[in-house]
């Protein structure tokens, strides 16, 4: 049980790590595909354990109001020297529906709100928990000229057992980000725009009864042209030391967008 | 005789970039728009302005969304400028509000039409 804890802790991913249009639902028919790499390094007392994830996220705007995403990791695990079961293999797929609930194009700012909800899948053979892990959520963004807001909050019940209606644990996770897109002199439809997030996560195991709260400082950048997005963002842990004994290390995020 | 070297340096210089394409120089609205003036083969061309638009990827999902509209040769669209251009194909017959609805489609907002352009050829 306090594994699954452990592996929330280690995976969350919801509203973790550059926000994805937050409140703003994209244009009907858009495809974005998005691939990432992250470089988790934890601690568990004195013992490693270092993980390879890669995201796989394809978003579709079903119409201006609904945007369908799908998302599957696949991880490789680096280093585990704690007595934990990890291997390197693909995680549950997750689905999710995201709806435009306001939105407001003024001529010098635009503001949005949107809500979703997903689950996970336990579909593969390779799937352990065989569980689901729903998660419902408000994103809100605020767009003056150059500058950018987006709010993104999450709650998921982690490895919901349907017939006891119990989950292992349960999170929240609030995730603010700021940016600002400055012009490239001599490029042309490109934008450099420095990101600053703020993560918060809290975590509750049911079984052990066990809470645990940490977040990150994460600066970071991205490169925008009209069909390309390059991210990178850094993740600083903070109050990393907590109740299940891991020590959160800092991260890095690295990322391809593709928009069709 | 120095000053006279310096104009025909200035002279040279001028001609040198007369001869180069127009288009090179077409980074701006306006500049396109007088382009698709004097260009014989050029369609009929009305720009929007468009407000909602924060990045380059904005752009490219607005430009999709217009060039669905049947008749609808080109479009590129700018949100420094908050603006689309649209290229119609000769004699396309496209009304106002399709044109709304599709930027409509890709969570924009139309604002008014600022320039309406047909090439008299």
């Amino acid at each position: 049980m306090l594994s699954a804890l452990l592996i929330s802790v280690t995976l969350n991913s919801i509203a973790e790590g550059i926000s994805v249009d937050a409140g703003l639902t994209p244009a009907q028919d858009r495809i974005i595909v998005r691939l990432q790499y992250r470089n988790i390094f934890n601690q568990m007392g004195s013992n490693d354990i270092v993980m390879h994830i890669f995201p796989v996220v394809v978003a579709y705007g079903l119409t201006p109001d609904i945007t369908l995403m799908m998302r599957n990791m696949y991880r490789n695990v680096g280093i585990n020297e704690t007595m934990m079961e990890m291997d390197s293999r693909w995680m549950d797929p997750f689905l999710m529906g995201k709806v435009k609930l306001y939105r407001h194009n003024a001529p010098t700012y635009t503001v949005g709100i949107a809500g979703f909800a997903g689950t996970t899948f336990p579909v593969l053979n390779s799937s352990i928990s065989k569980n689901y892990s729903p998660v419902i959520g408000l994103n809100v963004s605020y767009r003056p000229g150059l500058w950018s807001f987006d709010l993104n909050n999450a709650y998921e019940w982690v490895n919901l057992n349907t017939r006891e209606s119990q989950s292992v644990a349960k999170e929240v996770q609030v995730n603010m980000a700021i940016s600002r897109n400055i012009i490239l002199p001599g490029i042309d439809n490109w934008v450099l725009a420095p990101v600053q997030e703020f993560s918060f996560l809290q975590s509750h195991s049911n079984s052990e009864d066990v809470s645990n709260k940490y977040g990150f400082i994460s600066p970071g950048f991205q490169v925008v042209s009209p069909n390309v997005k390059i991210e990178g963002l850094y993740q600083i842990a903070v109050n990393s030391s907590n109740n299940t004994g891991v020590t959160n290390g800092n991260r890095i995020i690295v990322g391809l967008r593709f928009m069709f | 005789m120095k000053y006279l070297e310096n104009s025909f340096l200035l002279i040279a210089i001028i001609g040198l970039f007369s001869s180069v394409p127009t288009a090179v120089f077409a980074e701006t609205i306006e500049d396109n728009i007088i382009i698709a003036q004097n260009d014989t083969t050029q369609n009929k061309v009305v720009v929007y302005e468009v407000f909602g638009m924060d990045c380059p990827g904005c752009q490219s999902g607005l430009e999709k969304q217009v060039k669905k509209i049947e008749g609808v040769a080109d479009a590129k669209a700018s949100f420094i400028a908050k603006e689309v251009i649209i290229e119609l194909k000769p004699d396309a017959t496209v009304s106002d509000e399709e044109i709304e609805s599709r930027i409509k489609k890709a969570n924009f907002t139309p604002g008014k039409k600022v320039e309406a352009i047909k090439n008299e050829e």
